[in-house]
């Protein structure tokens, strides 16, 4: 069991390591730092001498990838390219901001997931089934950013007919922060509309995929054993049935991560929430290699991160998996 | 998702004749899903109208006519689009935006496709060593974000042109088709027909090419009609927020970004492109899931 | 109701929302009780400042401008009739000829907002920190052309120049506080706050990628401010921008004068656009080291297949009335020295045609002319990302086409586009918005041994004349050569001017007022870009 998770860790962290490679290298066999600091005009000789010796440019590539990953490790990514300013204070606070967005986001997913997979698998053909099918098909075949500008027109003219601000179209917080229990009250008003647009694909992705799983145990050996042991249906679907159909569910979330932290640059553009898309965002408009790079190694991490913690939980619940 | 082989021997007549039969009955499965078929001939138009957009549209794209600007749909004029700021037609303009659109689609398909069932049946067949390299790969590509990178590639080597964007695009997807190719060759590699085929004196090639890839064409064909879908997504993401296919060639992603800002008061300008990527992804994804139920009825009626 | 009445005709709407503005403007603010008192004006800005060091090359972005206009205050202000006003200083500043000198002379009352007075060592300070090799300055024109200054008394200052500077009222636009920035790290010491600054408000706090908070000044030494408190909330996508107006989430916005958000907001209940074009404008650059570019009959001839007049009524008359296409490059339509020397290269498209036939030019089997071997196919290199520009392209494109010549698409990012290729040659067309009314910035583009001229112009009369305007004081004088500079401009053609570029301020008149859109800046911190924010003691919120 403990090899089992020790040998995942070091795989992962493995992966990591090619992932610092890959990337240093890869940005740095399409970008040109150097060139561009030369071709700045604002930018004094000295200061442009201070900048190549920070970053050592004048080096070659692989002892630049070595200064990098010390700069990442010792030094939380260091400064940016042309104005060496930190990085990592701004890129750690968008994290969080995203973070809240991407979990909130994902829950709300899965939670609808379960309850339409669920049910859809248990009255399958069902009108209920046919129309979640379609809104699933519909889900697939919208574009996040369409979507995304459209629940914000519609809930500017909700607030035009009634008057009453049910939620808001921008930001995380209002221009008053409220305190107390009315803070996170705010907050859900805030992050509401960008939930619903980055979910949209999710729901429609995992709820298809439970109701399939769902139809497949629902047949099994297992679970007309505990039918014919006399268990209600209730119990049946939700303890038995569900719970095996649930867990590869952990798998999809997780290939399905890079989606969402794609989707989040949209949404984050569109509702100007100031988090990694935005950071993201900014960082190519001014060509930040430095602010680019520990951005894709930020995300890269989460993502295997995620994936190691369901491996895990995964292997811990199914001993099969575990070979 | 098994395949179902013919149980007898190798001889060429003998699996054409099989092969002949089942594909009798997938196609005759696939007509019977009404959806898809009604999604079939709807894309069906849609790409008519789009290829043929000249004589369709009496107005050209570029077609400046200032007095004429910012009108809602009408039927007098033959503007049934309306039309945008410069008073160009929109009908035009979104049907060259969907041409263009369904280019790169095709094109990000078709390159995707090749190179995920290379890829995939690469690793599939060889296993060991290659596999875990490739595999490996296709894990990194898939972890990170595609839009980022994406967005990376074209900031520093984009040029904007459809082509262009298209290969970036299948330098991603590509991973999806790999994925399930090589499980694929995974499962099929076990198989008698193909041992007995190893043990006759085929080389590596022939198996592949004559045996196995034969039987997964059906799995790599429904998802090669999903990467069209999401190969649509993200490109018009990408002409969205300006890092996809340049103006002035048309993209539908681009129409919806050009026009937002007055979505208010000319709604048809971000409606209409909206619409009609809605309407081409839905379509696909009602055909591919009609290919997968006709596959999956052919391996139930095998079984 | 008057709105409601209004609000059918948009057109009117606008111009009775300027002149109400106006009226409660000309009441001046001498007037406070007149004008409601206190509240807080919420107002968005597209993007967020990196540092409030306007003389940083980080700091050279709009969003510094907008938040420094808030919290500084300089020697001359720049309203919209164009006549500048003096605000620190308690009189028009002396000027010398031969040798050029200025002498300022501080109010009795200008203080910073700790209360400590504006002295004449502060301006020696500026001066000082400006010119310091050791700090980063993005741009130290014209300060080193100082040769020094003498302190006369406590508040008076004089300093000395190696040539005239004509415009010198917008010299010390920003003076910094020498009691509490001595001994500071400049490049630093505003990268986080401005602590210590002498304008209407001074900065609260600021809650990263969300919002600044100014409050009001409680020391300010002009006229009130008659808000309490300003916030400044970050909204980087236009459609959003315009959705929170309509929903009241925020009350103002100095968004980019893009035609979409004319057309909207023209029919949005109580929003009013605030636009005046002013004299900058968008103009079209060429290379001559392009083959067919640098023959002058071509230049010419896409200046005359280019309908100018057409553009300003599409894109500018929407929003700013009295829009016009600008023939002059020197000099606003106001202004008594104006001459239209750009006049005669109208929009005539047989002409321009006629033009490249009678110069041997010969039409391809595509209709596109070639002209002694070259091909008439160029590259337009211009900023990504912005609806203006794109919409301005498609227009020049449908234009030229219809004359014979084939424009491409070439869109860079703007930190590409002016930080690489522009200095290095790499367009064929270059489109920029500018003005030089003062040809110290025009000659390291245009002079023969210009330092960024990759454009390849030059022409010897042109840097005599250009020369001789920088040392000449007298402005009758002056003015008699800078139309001269412009005549050789509008013959050679290295450059034309396509239309006036607007500044405009949207708000919700049911909320705020006060706002009277200055169009007098080039928009760079560095020399002052407050257009919006020049009279934010002025601004008010409606009770």
């Amino acid at each position: 069991m403990l090899r089992f998770i020790a040998n995942r860790a070091f795989f992962s962290f493995f992966v990591l390591l090619a992932a610092t490679a890959v990337i240093f290298f890869g940005i740095s066999s399409i970008s040109d730092p150097l060139g561009e600091l030369r071709s700045e005009p604002n930018i004094s000789p000295e200061a442009l001498q201070r900048l190549i010796d920070r970053k050592h440019l004048e080096d070659p590539l692989i002892v630049q990838y070595g200064y990098w990953v010390k700069d990442m490790v010792t030094a939380q990514f260091g400064t940016d390219l042309k104005f060496d300013r930190a990085i990592w204070p701004e890129l750690s606070r968008s994290l969080v901001n995203t973070v809240q967005l991407v979990i909130l986001a994902e829950l709300f997913a899965i939670a609808m997931a379960i309850i339409i997979g669920v049910l859809a698998g248990r009255f399958q053909y069902s009108i209920f089934d046919y129309g979640t099918t379609v809104l699933s098909f519909i889900g697939y075949s919208i574009p996040i950013f369409w979507f995304a500008l459209i629940l914000q027109i519609m809930a500017v003219n909700f607030y035009q007919a009634t008057g009453i601000r049910a939620v808001y179209i921008s930001g995380l917080s209002s221009v008053d922060v409220p305190s107390g229990f009315m803070f996170y009250v705010d907050r859900f008003q805030h992050l509401i509309l960008p939930i619903l647009a980055l979910s949209v694909t999710s729901i429609a992705t995992y709820s298809r995929y439970l109701r399939a799983s769902m139809l497949e145990v629902i047949n099994s050996d297992y679970v007309r054993t505990a039918r014919a042991k006399g268990l209600n249906e209730r119990t049946v679907v939700l303890r038995h049935a569900l719970r095996n159909a649930a867990l590869p569910l952990a798998t999809v979330v997780g290939v399905n991560l890079g989606t969402v932290f794609s989707g989040t640059i949209i949404i984050e553009t569109i509702f100007s929430m100031p988090g990694m898309g935005l950071f993201f965002f900014n960082a190519l408009s001014t060509r930040d290699v430095y602010s680019i790079m520990a951005w894709l190694m930020v995300t890269a991490t989460l993502a295997l991160v995620f994936n190691l913690i369901t491996d895990i939980v995964y292997g811990v619940l199914d001993p099969r998996i575990r070979t | 998702m098994t395949v179902p082989l013919p149980s007898t021997a190798t001889d060429r007549e003998g699996l054409a004749v099989a092969h002949r039969s089942q594909f009798r009955l997938f196609v005759s499965r696939f007509f019977r899903h009404r959806v898809a078929m009604i999604s079939l001939v709807i894309l069906t138009a849609i790409v008519v109208a789009a290829l043929n957009a000249e004589r369709i549209s009496p107005y050209p794209y570029d077609g400046m006519n200032l007095p004429a600007a910012n009108l809602g749909p009408t039927v007098e004029g033959g503007h049934y689009f309306g039309t945008d700021k410069l008073g160009r037609d929109y009908f035009t303009r979104v049907l060259y935006g969907t041409r263009t659109t369904i280019f790169v689609a095709m094109t990000v398909a078709v390159l995707a496709t090749l190179t995920g069932t290379l890829i995939g049946a690469f690793a599939g067949y060889f296993g060991g060593r290659i596999d875990n390299i490739l595999m490996r790969i296709t894990d990194l590509v898939i972890i990170l974000p595609g839009l980022a990178l994406l967005m990376i590639l074209t900031t520093f080597l984009g040029e904007g042109t459809p082509i262009h964007v298209a290969v970036l695009l299948s330098s991603l997807l590509w991973t999806l088709v790999a994925r399930i190719v090589r499980a694929q060759f995974m499962s099929l590699k076990r198989r008698e027909f193909v041992e007995a085929a190893i043990l006759a004196g085929a080389s590596p090639w022939r198996v592949i090419w004559r045996h196995i890839l034969p039987n997964t064409l059906g799995p790599i064909i429904v998802n090669a009609t999903l990467t069209i879908s999401t190969a649509i997504l993200i490109e018009s993401a990408l002409s969205f927020i300006g890092f996809g296919v340049k103006p002035p060639t048309p993209a539908l992603g681009q129409l919806i970004s050009q026009g937002r800002g007055s979505m208010q008061t000319q709604w048809w300008l971000v409606t209409f492109p909206g619409l009609m990527i809605v309407t081409i992804c839905l379509t696909i994804n009602f055909i591919g899931d009609g290919l997968r139920d006709a596959l999956d009825a052919r391996q139930a009626q095998r079984s | 109701m008057i709105v409601s009445c209004l609000a059918v005709r948009p057109w009117r709407f606008a111009i009775a929302g300027a002149l109400v503005a106006g009226l409660m403007l000309a009441s001046g603010p001498s007037n406070a009780q007149d004008v409601p008192q206190g509240g807080t004006m919420v107002f968005a800005h597209e993007q967020e400042p990196g540092t409030f060091n306007m003389f940083h090359p980080s700091g050279q972005s709009g969003a510094v401008a907008a938040t420094n206009g808030l919290m500084q205050i300089g020697t001359y202000r720049f309203p919209p009739d164009g006549v500048p006003v003096p605000f620190i200083i308690e009189k028009e500043a002396e000027v010398t000829n031969d040798p050029f000198t200025v002498t300022y002379t501080v109010r009795e009352d200008a203080t910073f907002n700790d209360g400590h007075p504006i002295r004449a060592e502060d301006y020696a300070f500026t001066y000082e920190t400006l010119v310091n090799p050791e700090w980063t300055i993005a741009n130290r024109k014209p300060y080193d052309l100082i040769t020094g200054y003498e302190i006369i008394d406590e508040r008076t200052i004089k300093f000395s120049f190696s040539a005239p500077v004509p415009s010198y009222k917008k010299l010390f636009h920003i003076v910094l506080p020498k009691h509490d920035l001595e001994g500071k790290n400049w490049d630093t010491a505003w990268q986080e706050t401005v602590p210590v600054s002498n304008g209407p408000f001074k900065m609260e706090s600021w809650d990263r990628g969300q919002q600044i908070v100014f409050v009001k000044n409680e020391n300010f030494f002009g006229n009130g401010p008659n808000l309490d408190r300003i916030v400044m909330r970050f909204v980087p996508e236009t459609n959003t921008l315009l959705e929170l107006l309509r929903s009241g989430e925020i009350d103002a916005s100095d968004p980019q004068p893009q035609p979409e958000i004319i057309s909207t907001v023209a029919n949005l209940e109580g929003i009013t656009v605030d636009a005046k074009t002013g004299l900058l404008n968008e103009f079209i650059r060429f290379n001559f080291k392009t083959p067919g570019l640098d023959k002058k009959y071509v230049r010419h001839a896409i200046m005359m297949g280019i309908d100018r007049q057409a553009i300003v009524d599409q894109l500018m008359k929407p929003v700013d009335p009295t829009a016009t296409t600008p023939q002059s490059w020197v000099f606003a339509p106001s202004s008594p020295n104006y001459q239209p020397k750009f006049e005669a290269l109208g929009y005539n498209p047989e002409g321009a045609i006629k033009l490249l036939e009678d110069n041997g030019c010969t039409r391809g089997a595509d209709q596109i002319f070639v002209c002694d071997g070259a091909r008439l196919e160029f590259g337009y290199v211009t900023t990504a990302g912005s609806e203006r520009r794109e919409l301005t392209f498609e227009i020049v494109q449908a234009y030229l086409q219809m004359i014979g010549i084939q424009i491409n698409a070439d869109f860079s990012e703007a930190a590409v586009q002016f930080g690489t290729r522009g200095p290095q040659g790499q367009y064929d067309l270059f489109v920029q918005g500018g003005l030089y009314d003062d040809p110290i910035p025009l000659m390291p583009y245009m002079g023969c041994e210009g330092t960024i001229n990759a454009s390849g112009y030059c022409n010897p009369e042109l840097d005599a004349v250009m020369n001789e305007i920088t040392v000449t004081a007298d402005p009758v004088k002056q003015a008699e050569l800078l139309n001269r500079m412009d005549s050789i401009l509008a013959e050679d053609l290295p450059f034309f001017p396509v239309f006036g570029l607007s500044r405009m301020v949207v708000y919700n008149a049911n909320r705020v007022g006060g706002f009277d859109v200055s169009p007098f800046t080039d928009g760079t911190p560095s020399t002052g870009g407050w257009y919006w924010n020049w009279n934010s003691q002025d601004f008010y919120r409606v009770q």
